[in-house]
């Protein structure tokens, strides 16, 4: 029994003290005669006069009905009808772990999505889905409102980036299929512009409801490791810091090898301003099995309070010395050779064409006649200069100015004269710190895109750099990189500093596998290591991931442990990196990779939320919140309680004829 | 300690009037009224035949000679008047601002002290169950001072409930006929008015009624709010109401129809009915309201 229940007990307690306290006032009056007349008069006339004969008691009745329904805080769902489908799309992005009022913003989040289910009527239905990097179904339609609010409970905030325009995609596809669809947003808007959306997203019945204030905040946006080619071992760790906040601080940035400070720079950074701070990090010496990941973290001034302790923080891999062993095949190339010589730990073997098609036929017999005799030169990468072998190579292997066999899918390229640079992809790792500008090819093979290639840098007509999968029946898929031109018939290797860049960050991708060339990952992204081959020969085996909890303080090691197989692509994948920290992998007990993740997002990092959604055609201006919408009613029937209560004073004390 | 009903500065202004009586009243001593009888004054009233036995001294002579003829010469005969003046003493009648039983008071000793001044024959009866007489019949200037004493130290009859049927029987049964009754109440009676003024009826056509009905503003718009128990100052009846505006409209209603019906039951009977508030000056009452009625002139 809620104690509302229990306040309507007061209802007959009203009525018995009206009947107790009606002690009507005597009056003597001159006659009774012709109020008794008028009496019998009105009773004839007026069937209500009994009421208005207890107008006073009926009035306090009226007003402690009204505070009871104020009590009972009733709601109005307005403008609602029966029978609908709500979508609640909910943020869980690291913005939501921002403290607000001393509770992380998400709980607030929660609290509207809640209220939502509380005004969930008969007959309708609700999907919840939450939303970060990644849109992810929380609780498919369903009209059940303890589950729906349990699901809610037990969501908590990730510390990965935005991407809203994936989730209202998510939605839309939802709501196509469904009447009376309604879409609620709930999140703090710190989305930026969306773009690129199909219209009819723009065409849902789209609530936002907005649950922040702005937060100062100050963050590391970028990080990252570069290595400076010129200087042999050269080591730079980058990191990018700005300030959220609307007036200048003086912060220092500390550089930390597990929990030993090692630098610290001190910035100061105008309001809205970011600034980039490099430490050297060349003589530091990490010994063997020691945790390559330094950590770079900011310490405030104190004359703030941080709204956001996940951007405080970003972690970097400091790259190994890992061989990597090169067979260039073709004639000399004096660009391609000097280029392949500044790859960091990499040997490069040289070999003709013909060479290297007797050695492939040599190792393929060789392991056809007798299986234990498998030729024991293996390469990490082959790279193909002007020649091309008439099989697809076993190992991952980059082309350049080369046709390459080419594996199903892949459309066959045309030669096209001087093409034109046009674009590059630039989240790809071969294109890190590249630029391609200002680069004259004389003639170059342009591949036609498909779903089997990707084009790493665009000309007008096609891809002119480009990289596909070998997948051969029975052996691991070997990547390939193909350069369409003849670099000695260009200006890029002679004067253009991206050369060997895009050599190095070729070799590494090609010959160390995904996102090797990575050194630091973003929240949101998978993470994968391609695993040595030889060792895969057998039974699969099993290899742990260890997985940094949710709140865990930087610098701490993971604690949650997840198994992984790799996959036929020779590689072992962790999903999705929710959280920020170190990822390890573990073979046999043996950490064999990390991966430090950090948060790394202007979007997320920026607290000021947004009053609309901008998408682009259209704006979804944000409710204040949704009590305006499932509107309280308390507050009216208190009032009316009053009203009442008041008249109820009036009538008594004056002569009202009501 | 009794209050004056008049102050003296009205009491000479009353001086000047002298009540009027429509009817030609029936006196039982001669006076300075005409009597309806043929008298022996000097004022020519009529002719009629000769029958045997008249007094051969009013046989108009001149008429005999002109038409051979006995004529009586017919003379008015100037009688007193008779001032009957019933005042409700009932308890309902001690009630509001100005008190209707003083204001009632008022009326009649004016009322008396006219009639005393005149040579009128006054005599003055309170009642509420019954009628009681308490000054008179008596006449001349020299009954002033009683009447104005009797009527300082009247009081109200607590705890008799009024019976105007009963009350005007009583004064008719007294046998007090002709002459000029003033009937002075409230009418707060549960039996009805109607059966009381007919027995004031039938003392007589030569009785010319004056029926004052004396009401309290309180009474005439009741300053009253909430919920109430109404407690009858005569019977202790009791009403519990609760003060609203269709209720107050009722009782408005209410009042003006009695009032109303009062009136119509007089007005058919040639009784003259005079309503008054207490908040209704008595001098403008009586010197210009009578005045206009034809009471007093």
């Amino acid at each position: 029994m809620t104690p509302v229940w229990w306040l309507l007990a007061f209802i007959p307690a009203l009525i018995a003290l009206y009947f107790l306290k009606l002690k009507r006032q005597e009056v003597i009056f001159s006659s009774t005669y012709l109020w008794k007349r008028s009496m019998e008069d009105l009773h004839v006339n007026a069937p209500f006069q009994r009421l208005r004969k207890s107008i006073l008691f009926l009035l306090q009745l009226i007003a402690l009905c009204l505070l009871i329904f104020a009590v009972w805080r009733p709601r109005c769902d307005q403008d609602v009808e029966a029978g609908r489908n709500i979508i609640v799309v909910i943020d869980q992005s690291a913005s939501m772990n921002a403290i607000e009022k001393g509770r992380p913003r998400f709980e607030f989040a929660r609290e509207q999505a809640l209220a939502l289910v509380e005004a969930l009527r008969p007959g309708d239905r609700m999907q919840i889905l939450s939303f970060a990097s990644k849109t992810t179904t929380v609780q498919p339609l369903s009209p059940d409102r303890g589950l729906l609010a349990a699901k809610l409970r037990a969501l908590e905030p990730t510390s990965m980036s935005t991407d809203l325009a994936q989730a209202l995609l998510v939605a839309n596809a939802m709501a196509s299929t469904l009447q009376a669809v309604e879409v609620h947003v709930i999140g703090d808007g710190c989305y930026g512009k969306i773009e690129d959306l199909p219209p009819e997203v723009a065409r849902l019945n789209m609530k936002f409801v907005n649950t922040g204030t702005k937060i100062p905040n100050i963050a590391i946006t970028e990080a990252d490791v570069r290595r400076s080619f010129g200087v042999e071992k050269a080591m730079d760790v980058f990191a990018l810091v700005e300030n959220f906040t609307d007036d200048d601080r003086v912060i220092s940035v500390e550089l930390y090898r597990g929990d030993q400070l090692e630098r610290a720079n001190e910035l100061t950074l105008a309001a809205g301003e970011n600034q980039p701070v490099v430490f050297d990090v060349s003589d530091i010496e990490f010994e063997e099995g020691e945790s390559r990941v330094l950590r770079m973290q900011i310490q405030g001034d104190g004359s703030f309070e941080d709204g956001l302790p996940d951007d405080n923080a970003a972690v970097v891999k400091i790259p190994g010395p890992k061989a990597i062993s090169i067979l260039f095949v073709g004639k000399q190339n004096v660009f391609v050779e000097t280029a392949l010589t500044l790859v960091p730990n990499a040997t490069t073997k040289r070999m003709s064409l013909e060479e290297y098609e007797t050695f492939v036929t040599q190792r393929e017999t060789g392991l056809a006649e007798e299986e234990d005799d498998v030729p024991e030169a293996t390469w990490d990468v082959v790279v193909f200069d002007r020649e091309a072998p008439t099989r697809p190579p076993e190992e991952p292997s980059l082309f350049v100015g080369a046709k390459p066999p080419l594996p199903e899918g892949v459309p066959e390229p045309s030669m096209v004269d001087r093409p034109q640079f046009m674009d590059m992809d630039q989240s790809h790792p071969v294109n890190r710190f590249m630029s391609f500008s200002n680069i004259n090819i004389l003639k170059s093979l342009v591949f036609p895109l498909s779903k089997t290639n990707v084009a790493l840098v665009e000309a007008e007509e096609g891809a002119i750099i480009t990289a596909f999968t070998y997948r051969e029946e029975g052996k691991y898929p070997a990547r390939a990189v193909v350069i369409g031109f003849d670099v000695t018939q260009s200006n890029w290797p002679i004067n253009h500093h991206s050369f060997p860049i895009f050599f190095t960050n070729a070799i590494s991708w090609l010959g160390v596998g995904e996102e090797a060339g990575t050194l630091r990952w973003k929240t949101g992204e998978s993470l994968s290591f391609a695993v040595d081959r030889a060792s895969q020969q057998g039974a699969p085996k099993i290899y742990d991931f260890l997985v940094p909890e949710p709140g865990t303080r930087p610098g701490e090691a993971p604690t949650r442990r997840e198994s992984a197989t790799p996959g036929r692509n020779g590689l072992v994948t962790f999903g999705t990196a929710r959280s920020i920290g170190v990822y390890e992998l573990h073979e046999e007990g043996e950490r064999i990779a990390e991966f430090p993740v950090s948060l790394l997002s202007t979007t997320e990092s920026n607290l000021e939320p947004q009053e609309e959604i901008d998408l682009g055609d259209i704006q979804v201006e944000a409710d204040t919140r949704l009590e305006a919408e499932s509107s309280d009613l308390w507050r009216w029937f208190a009032l009316g309680a009053l009203a009442f209560l008041l008249l109820e004073w009036y009538v008594y004390n004056r002569r009202v004829y009501v | 300690m009794a209050t004056k009903v008049l102050d003296d500065e009205f009491i000479a202004r009353l001086e000047k009037l002298e009540l009027v009586s429509r009817k030609i009243v029936a006196g039982t001593i001669k006076g300075e009224r005409r009597s309806k009888r043929r008298g022996h004054s000097t004022d020519f009233a009529d002719y009629r035949p000769y029958v045997v036995g008249d007094d051969l001294r009013h046989v108009d002579w001149n008429i005999y000679g002109r038409l051979d003829k006995l004529f009586l010469k017919v003379f008015l005969e100037e009688e007193d008047l008779r001032l009957n003046i019933l005042v409700d003493s009932s308890p309902s009648m001690h009630f509001g601002d100005p008190d209707k039983f003083h204001y009632a008071k008022k009326i009649a000793t004016a009322m008396g002290y006219i009639g005393l001044v005149n040579q009128d024959r006054v005599q003055i009866g309170t009642f509420a169950s019954r009628l009681e007489s308490i000054f008179g019949p008596s006449r001349g200037r020299r009954q002033v001072h009683q009447l104005l004493q009797t009527m300082d130290n009247l009081e109200t009859q607590a705890e008799e409930s009024t019976n105007l049927e009963q009350s005007c029987r009583d004064f008719t049964v007294q046998g007090s006929r002709g002459g000029i009754l003033l009937f002075i109440t409230d009418f707060f009676d549960r039996r009805g008015f109607e059966q009381a003024l007919r027995y004031l009826l039938a003392s007589g056509n030569s009785t010319e009624i004056f029926v004052f009905h004396v009401l309290a503003p309180q009474e005439l718009n009741p300053e009253l709010a909430g919920d109430l128990r109404l407690v009858d100052s005569e019977d202790g009846v009791t009403a519990d109401v609760t003060i609203s505006k269709p209720l107050l409209e009722q009782y408005q209603a209410t009042l003006s129809s009695f009032r109303s019906e009062i009136q119509q039951f007089c007005s058919t009977r040639g009784i003259n009915y005079v309503f008054t508030s207490t908040d209704v000056s008595f001098d403008q009452l009586v010197l210009s309201y009578l005045r206009k009625r034809g009471l007093v002139r």
